[in-house]
């Protein structure tokens, strides 16, 4: 058996082998605990639950190195059924041009631009519909066939995208935010001489404004809700280099598209 | 893009790895975000994503070449600007070889009116009207409350 590995296993049988990965489905497999994801419960009559799958992950630093092995448990949501376990499932994205006339006024204003991450979005969200998931490989239970009964969202399943937007949604309007008409995944706060904007783009926020005061308490809120993870200055967004300089600021694909040249 | 082709659904050969085409030209729909240089040749190319043939595939390389001499270029938004919203729009009369119909391109851009930047606009824009179709803001943007009261065109 190997301690440490540089592939990414592409099951379970093959990461059962590595320490490291096992390491990681265990920590998993506690945070999902802890997050009260689910019960065991036995198969109801006329049930299929749902397949769930391991799917591993080494993060690297941008030197390279291994930072950390992630696993990630995710639910085979293809295999749902609509009006059964599911129901609505479209969520908002930010539409790229919102994106750049944000920028550019907060050039303009010289407004700080902060870039806020949430850990394990997802799994915050309690699930309305009753989703039975088959039980994780690695996760040990007695011999009767036995399902997990899903209390919170997972990734994969087809309404966590939008489970997670409506809760993000609801908590910031009642902080006094508004939502834009032009894109649902733009949040304005405006009092008085204070102009605060919020782009949500799922999982990652940009924040920006006027007010350091109320930048600072947006973020306390959204950490006290979830977990969230400050980024500091904005640099690097879905792909895009951002540079900020005395006299603009600069947005370029840079990377991308030396990938996209590599890769054809 | 060649200023005089026109791409269109043509009788050269079919290519056998339709996903690479796709694959690519998905990419190059995503590069567009900041390279509104390419926009008009990306909405061409990904007009044949289900029937790609060789001269498409060609007009693509022709593109990523293009790409290859200034991989970083970007946005700059300057801080000396002043917030003003130019919008531009043209159609083609009927030039799409499968349809009859026109291409319609529009670009707006929140920007500029220090002396450097009005000299930059005058020498970009008749370019852009007439060959490309860009977008830079979707909707106008009246002050700062029309974040949120902005309608459409």
């Amino acid at each position: 058996m190997s301690l440490f590995t540089d592939s990414e296993p592409s099951s379970y049988q093959e990461a059962k082998h590595h320490v490291c990965w096992q390491e990681a489905m265990k920590a998993e497999v506690e945070a999902l605990e802890l997050n009260h994801t689910w019960t065991i419960v036995d198969v109801p009559l006329n049930v299929k639950p749902i397949g769930c799958k391991w799917v591993y992950k080494i993060k690297q630093d941008p030197n390279g190195s291994v930072e950390r092995y992630k696993a990630h448990l995710v639910a085979k949501g293809f295999a749902q059924t609509e009006g059964v376990d599911y129901f609505e499932t479209f969520s908002p994205v930010v539409k790229m041009a919102i994106v750049r006339v944000v920028l550019a006024l907060a050039s303009i204003h010289r407004w700080t631009i902060q870039q806020l991450d949430v850990n394990n979005a997802f799994l915050h969200r309690d699930l309305s519909e009753d989703v039975y998931m088959t039980v994780p490989l690695g996760v040990s239970v007695s011999d009767t066939p036995k399902c997990c009964k899903l209390h919170k969202s997972l990734y994969g399943l087809k309404q966590s995208s939008r489970k997670w937007y409506e809760k993000l949604s609801i908590l910031l309007l009642s902080c006094g935010y508004q939502q834009a008409q032009a894109d649902h995944s733009l949040f304005v706060k405006t009092a008085d001489t204070s102009f605060t904007t919020l782009i949500v783009y799922v999982e990652d926020f940009i924040l920006t404004g006027n007010s350091t005061n109320e930048m600072a308490h947006i973020k306390h809120v959204l950490h006290s809700n979830f977990r969230i993870k400050d980024l500091g200055i904005l640099k690097y967004f879905l792909g895009i280099e951002v540079a900020h300089s005395e006299t603009g600021i600069y947005l370029c694909q840079r990377k991308y598209c030396l990938d996209l040249m590599r890769d054809s | 893009m060649d200023n005089s082709l026109r791409l269109h659904h043509d009788d050269s050969e079919l290519l056998t790895d339709v996903l690479s085409y796709r694959r690519l030209v998905r990419r190059l729909l995503y590069l567009t975000t900041t390279r509104p240089d390419i926009a008009f040749a990306t909405q061409q190319l990904s007009q044949f994503m289900s029937k790609p043939t060789r001269s498409h595939l060609a007009t693509v390389m022709r593109v990523l070449k293009y790409l290859k001499g200034r991989p970083g270029q970007g946005f700059f938004f300057p801080r000396d600007s002043q917030i003003q919203l130019t919008s531009f729009r043209d159609a083609d009369w009927g030039t799409c070889i499968d349809s009859r119909r026109s291409i319609t391109g529009y670009f707006s851009l929140l920007e500029v009116l220090s002396s450097r930047g009005r000299q930059r606009s005058r020498t970009q824009f008749p370019d852009l009207l007439l060959k490309q179709n860009i977008e830079l803001l979707p909707r106008p943007l009246v002050s700062y409350n029309g974040l949120l009261t902005c309608s459409k065109i």
